[in-house]
């Protein structure tokens, strides 16, 4: 039987070199995606409790709820006063009126520039923090940002 | 006695190269598995995560059901044990109504009432998640159906942390 000599182990050492370096660089994410591989998309959780937004933490990964499937990154939130569109039936008069103690959140998303996410889509996400269903307000490009 | 020949070869079969190669060979499995391990062990197991769940609306009876018992609650969808309940604040019902100049206004109700259960259930946490024993996620804005054996309750998950 042959001998395991120098130049076997200088080849198995190549190999082994070339094995870690392609592990290293998927593993770290090094070239997994560019930015023209993402878009930003804006969710709105209507009608929250006004401590609602603290549990929505910018780096959560973002679940699709249905699916069980991971469709993004939060990148950002935002809240405002919940406003609901109303009838003064004294006056006869539409008015908009505030919701005491409610807020609509807006949550910021890097997803997938192909996931199939359009503006008025129902969706229904879920993070390591927080759980919510609503639509989909806005969907941009990610250099539009 | 030599450890090493005269070609430098241990018992005169392996070289210090060979020696060298194998030890790479470990080092680059183990730090790839180390690596790999992170991504896919669950994190913890032991962690206690409090978090409060709040029962809207419902009646007295309900209420005194609830208090019946606090320990090993189970998770009414699954029927597994997701923890216990270590704090109830019982409140009048507050219901939103539409007032006639279509304003929103909270009424209190005297025979209704609003309970929020402090829970705190075991459980694993991962780089998405914390997961109880039974497999339930617990995030804040999550409905959460409770079993105390005189009780079923649906409820949504208000606030939580790790204890």
């Amino acid at each position: 039987m042959k001998k395991f000599n120098v130049i076997d182990a200088i080849i198995l050492l190549v190999i082994v070199v070339a094995v870690a370096l392609v592990g290293t660089v998927k593993l770290s994410g090094v070239g997994a995606g560019t930015e023209a591989d993402t878009k930003i998309i804006t969710l709105e959780l209507a009608e929250k409790r006004e401590d609602f937004a603290e549990n929505v933490i910018v780096g959560d990964k973002v679940s699709d709820k249905i699916m069980n499937t991971v469709i993004g990154e939060v990148v950002d939130v935002k809240t405002r006063p919940c406003e609901k569109n109303g009838y003064n039936q004294e006056t006869g008069a539409a008015v908009l009126v505030k919701v005491p103690e409610r807020v609509d959140v807006f949550v910021t998303m890097e997803v997938d520039a192909d996931a199939e996410i359009y503006v008025g889509k129902s969706l229904s996400v879920r993070t390591k923090h927080f759980a919510g269903s609503g639509y989909v307000v806005d969907v941009s490009e990610k250099d539009a940002e | 006695m030599k450890i090493f020949d005269d070609k430098g070869r241990i018992g005169g079969k392996l070289s210090v190269v060979d020696l060298f190669v194998v030890a790479l060979v470990i080092a680059c499995i183990a730090a790839i598995g180390v690596k790999l391990g992170k991504k896919e062990t669950v994190i913890g197991g032991d962690k206690v995560l409090v978090y409060n769940v709040q029962i809207e609306n419902i009646r007295e009876m309900s209420v005194e059901a609830i208090k019946k018992n606090l320990e090993n609650i189970t998770e009414a969808t699954t029927k597994k044990e997701i923890g216990d309940i270590v704090g109830i604040d019982i409140k009048p019902a507050r219901v939103l109504v539409k007032k006639s100049n279509g304003e929103f206004q909270f009424v209190e109700y005297d025979n209704r009432y609003d309970v929020v259960l402090t829970m705190k259930s075991k459980v694993s946490e991962t780089d998405d998640a914390y997961y109880t024993g039974s497999g339930k996620q617990i995030t804040v804005g999550e409905t959460i159906s409770i079993n105390n054996g005189y009780s079923q309750a649906f409820g949504q998950v208000i606030s939580m942390g790790i204890e």
